[in-house]
């Protein structure tokens, strides 16, 4: 099997078409990745998040550190960041530190929207763009849905002009749920990002599904709930069926946990940390699990 | 409505605890020699109000308003609010605090000292020792670098209580307007200091409890007098 019809196999198996067999080998370097709906683009399953972890101003050290950590995301084959204007310096940092990698290819530059006035979205998103130091971002999404109504026309008319290929939504912890749903059931959007993992599912009653019918892409925010299920989970051995699917460590079982979703096509973990980094991005390889292993796995967490 | 029982503290706190004191190492450093020479001015602020008169009141009144105004530019504008967008209000907020307590120490004529050795002039003094000189170290009992390490003047925390402090040890005419930012930083202060759990969080809220408190003592007990006298 060659890496083309690999990802092809995964894809397939995550649009529902086929049941996904227990547990895929994959070459090895063989990167998981997901196609976005509706433009087939494929997406490496891991992203990386900025809140918190990308705010930290001016500090020479620091902005060392992150640069660090962005080299090895992209060496290990990550594509999306996500940041917003709502994280301080996070974006600054993003953008300083992707010059001094001299802007990989692979990057997936996702943003938000996050101003109450309409009218002051095109030039939050100009400020945004200035930051980054980048032309035009793959992905705009209208944070924690806030005037969505005004931003989502802006977005639209950006898209129709080229002059952004995505657009999208989001929320977190689970909040506003029931008006998520209406928009996804309403608006032309590509992209809904939303807190979705092992402990926090409940996203797959109706959103997820939603996605699915509609065509829309998922990220995944919050995976490890700001470290806490990992700091949880690490005062337990790791269960015997993360080998079968090649996970090392507890970070990586949930973050495969998440993106074995079918209607999951990105988990953006954040880290200020390279070896985090590094663990995190071993979620991208080898199988993932299937819908029996999911199940137990949930059983497995929630009696830790 | 619901949603806003969902949240907690951390969720509106954008940065990690190592880069909250980080911010105050590369404050000290970006500004130096700004630290040292508020220190300073915070041993003065001492010796001026050891035995007060109305015109060295009014002396470490300014001083104090001036390191407001500092404080309100160089470390909320120019440092903090990078990494917290919120802290342009609190900028806003100290300048107008040190506008107003300018305003006092030069233009009331009627600035003058309580009866020495009263339990707010006690209380108030020992809290502007505090502030000056042992609540900065604490900073060193919490392994922080002496590069980081939050001194008067030049640091929001010391200075507020160091202003709570001179507002026990004299009569301002402009005292209720003069305690509204100093409790709402308090407050806010020990939030973040929460959020990052800090154990040093419980300081400036205890501060603004007992100035209020003493503060409402001081004023009754100023308002028998005038009414015994009259």
């Amino acid at each position: 099997m060659n890496r083309r019809s690999f990802l092809t196999a995964v894809a397939a198996c995550c649009a529902g078409s086929t049941p996904l067999p227990r547990p895929l080998s994959a070459a090895v370097g063989t990167r998981l990745a997901k196609p976005i709906p509706g433009s087939g683009e494929t997406l490496p399953v891991i992203g990386m998040g900025t809140w918190i972890t990308f705010n930290v101003g001016d500090d020479p050290q620091a902005l060392d550190v992150r640069t660090d950590v962005l080299r090895a995301f992209f060496a290990a084959g990550g594509g999306m960041i996500d940041s917003s204007p709502m994280y301080g310096s996070a974006q600054r940092v993003v953008g300083k530190t992707l010059a001094r990698l001299k802007y990989p290819s692979g990057l997936f530059a996702a943003t938000k929207v996050w101003t109450g006035s309409g009218a002051e979205g095109p030039r939050e998103i100009a400020e945004s763009q200035r930051l980054w130091g980048v032309g035009r971002f793959d992905l705009l999404q209208i944070h924690n849905l806030l005037a969505w109504r005004e931003h989502l026309e802006t977005l639209k008319a950006m898209k129709a002009d080229g002059r952004l290929r995505y657009l999208g939504v989001t929320t977190s912890h689970g909040r506003r749920h029931a008006e998520l749903e209406h928009i996804m059931e309403t608006e032309p959007i590509d992209f809904v990002q939303l807190t979705y993992n092992i402990a926090d599912r409940e996203a797959e009653r109706r959103l997820l599904p939603l996605a699915r019918e509609r065509g829309i892409a998922v990220i995944a925010n919050r995976p490890f709930r700001r470290g806490e299920l990992v700091e949880l989970a690490r005062r337990h051995p790791l269960p015997g069926w993360a080998a079968d699917i090649g996970c090392t460590g507890w970070p990586q079982v949930l973050l495969k946990f998440i993106v074995s979703h079918p209607a999951v096509n990105c988990a953006i973990p954040a880290t200020s940390q390279v070896a985090h980094m590094r663990e995190n991005m071993g979620a991208c390889l080898g199988p993932l699990p299937d819908a029996a292993l999911r199940q137990r796995m949930t059983v497995d967490f929630a009696a830790l | 409505m619901t949603d806003w029982l969902t949240y907690s503290l951390t969720d509106f706190l954008p940065f990690s605890r190592a880069t909250y004191l980080r911010l105050f190492e590369l404050y000290n450093v970006r500004f130096f020699p700004a630290a040292a020479i508020g220190a300073a001015l915070g041993v003065w602020v001492l010796w001026l109000l050891y035995r007060p008169t109305a015109g060295r009141v009014r002396l470490a009144s300014g001083v104090v308003a001036v390191c407001w105004i500092w404080i309100s530019w160089a470390f909320l504008w120019e440092s903090y609010a990078p990494l917290n967008p919120g802290a342009v209000y609190a900028a806003a907020a100290f300048g107008v605090q040190g506008l107003l307590l300018l305003t006092a120490a030069i233009a009331s004529p009627r600035v003058a000292t309580t009866t020495p050795f009263g339990a707010a002039f006690r209380v108030g003094y020992g809290m502007l020792v505090f502030a000056v000189l042992p609540m900065p170290l604490l900073g060193l009992l919490l392994h922080r670098p002496w590069t980081g390490l939050e001194l008067f003047g030049t640091a929001p925390d010391p200075t507020v209580v160091a202003t709570l402090a001179l507002l026990l040890t004299a009569r301002h005419p402009l005292h209720p307007l003069l305690m509204v930012v100093p409790a709402a930083w308090s407050l806010f202060s020990g939030l973040t200091l929460l959020a990052i759990d800090d154990p040093l969080w419980p300081l400036l809220p205890i501060a603004v409890t007992v100035s209020m408190a003493l503060s409402l003592r001081k004023s009754r007990e100023i308002g028998g007098r005038n009414r015994t006298n009259g």
